[in-house]
């Protein structure tokens, strides 16, 4: 399994949805770190702790917009991609992030 | 009066012109006059339509300049953090549009407390004015107010640097739980996406030219131990832009809202903050089948979730006329609703939160 910690291998405030907002916005993190995966049929764990600010856009965008744009079904990504989160605010964006991926069609 | 860098003598013929600010200038404590206030500023500010000089090109040092008006802020003995980061920003707006700074009159008759958090907030260097003395400065050490900042993003470098630099007024060797700073990080982000995306709207006419930015700042207090972060728009309000989601519809009716009338055209609004930070953007929620629309980020129930994953603490938000004040204090939340006659001009947040004692 891939591991992606976002605070070292992307950024500590990943914020938005498309570049317009922010280099560091959910397409460019699902185009990066999670779209080969889905696509190779591989696992990735995605650690949230050390972040500094999370955007609920980014979440939303890297985790239930962009997924679904590429044609994934939300048994798919479940499957594939996990989320690690220790501390108490990281698991409240965790918690975010996975009930924006439920909204993925299937 | 200071004016295009340096001292003039002005008169005013009618001294009835003459509007006085009131003793407390403070959304919490003093909203009404505080409003009215700053409405007056905005007035005063955009009654200059020409968006160039404020005098004559040709004024002669050596004699008086005769002015219409003024605001006189000889009598305020206390602004907030936030009230200030208000004044600021319709200063800034006015600076953007026009070609030089508002001149500003009496400013020697201010009193140490008002020059003290004007002069830290970054209101005098901001607008090119001279730094005037302020008596027995060591009064105010208790007190850190970050100079204001404003932007078109989320700039969360800045947000992050700024609060931990409160953090280390308050307690230099404190190490702040990384939850508190998820959180408020994560709610200015919130709050500046939403600016972005849901403030200036073309739909809407505004009575004030914008300038398409957010304000923000923040301070502290040694004694209290307490951090307040501001964030202002001078957009569309969220009494405005709120009912225009697809999905307010079907939520209107379980909000019980107000009949609304020329009257009290602001009766709605506290209600209005208050579903907004509890459904949020529901919209595509309820009804939406496109998967890439872009939605907005309406993160109000995130705003608001700061102060519980802080522990404790208040949430202010003041837009168009309305105020809604969410507290949680040692586990028990409550809520706050007032609508007043007079709009903030936008959307103000204010987030406070207490820095726990070390163990």
């Amino acid at each position: 399994m891939d591991r992606v910690i976002i605070a070292e291998q992307f950024s500590s405030y990943p914020m938005g949805r498309t570049e317009e907002d922010g280099p560091d916005n959910g397409t460019r993190f699902f185009e990066e770190f999670i779209l080969a995966n889905l696509a190779a049929k591989k696992e990735v764990s995605v650690v949230f702790d050390g972040v500094r600010a999370f955007g609920s856009s980014f979440l939303d965008h890297a985790f239930h917009v962009m997924p679904e744009s590429a044609g994934f079904d939300q048994q798919t990504f479940k499957k594939y991609v996990s989320i690690e989160a220790k501390g108490r605010a990281y698991q409240f964006y965790k918690k975010m992030a996975e009930d924006f991926s439920k909204q993925i069609r299937a | 009066m200071w004016y295009r860098g340096s001292s003039w003598r002005a008169k005013v013929p009618n001294t009835l012109d003459i509007r006085s600010f009131p003793k407390l200038m403070c959304f919490k404590r003093a909203p009404q006059e505080t409003l009215q206030a700053l409405e007056y500023v905005r007035k005063s500010l955009h009654r200059n339509k020409t968006d160039r000089l404020w005098f004559k090109p040709n004024l002669k040092p050596q004699k008086e300049v005769t002015i219409r008006g003024y605001i006189a802020m000889d009598e305020v003995r206390e602004i907030s953090t936030s009230a200030a980061l208000v004044l600021a920003a319709e200063y800034e707006r006015k600076a953007i549009k026009m070609d030089e700074r508002a001149p500003l009159i009496s400013v020697e008759k201010w009193d140490a407390g008002l020059l003290h958090k004007l002069d830290q907030i970054g209101f005098f260097k901001g607008f090119g004015y001279e730094r005037p003395a302020i008596d027995d400065e060591s009064n105010y050490a208790d007190v850190l107010t970050i100079p204001f900042y404003s932007g078109t993003k989320s700039e969360m470098q800045i947000v992050d640097q700024q609060l931990l630099k409160l953090v280390e007024h308050i307690d230099p060797g404190y190490q702040i739980d990384s939850n508190m700073v998820i959180a408020l990080n994560s709610a200015v982000g919130e709050a500046a996406t939403n600016t972005r995306e849901h403030a200036y709207k073309k739909y809407h006419t505004f009575r004030y030219p914008h300038v398409g930015r957010w304000w923000a700042t923040g301070a502290a207090s040694i004694r209290e131990r307490q951090i307040v972060v501001s964030l202002y728009d001078q957009g569309v309000t969220i009494p405005v832009s709120y009912p225009r989601l697809p999905a307010f519809q079907q939520l209107m009716a379980t909000l019980n809202l107000f009949s609304s009338s020329p009257e009290n055209q602001y009766a709605n609004d506290a209600k209005l903050i208050q579903a907004a930070t509890v459904h949020g953007n529901t919209g595509r929620n309820v009804g939406s089948t496109v998967a890439n629309k872009r939605i907005g980020g309406f993160g109000l129930p995130q705003i608001k979730d700061a102060i519980n994953l802080c522990g404790g603490g208040s949430l202010m938000i003041l837009s168009r006329g309305g105020r809604y004040i969410y507290t949680l204090d040692q586990g028990t939340r409550s809520e706050q609703l007032d609508t007043f006659d007079c709009s903030v001009g936008g959307t103000l947040i204010e987030w406070a939160v207490t820095l726990p004692e070390p163990v």
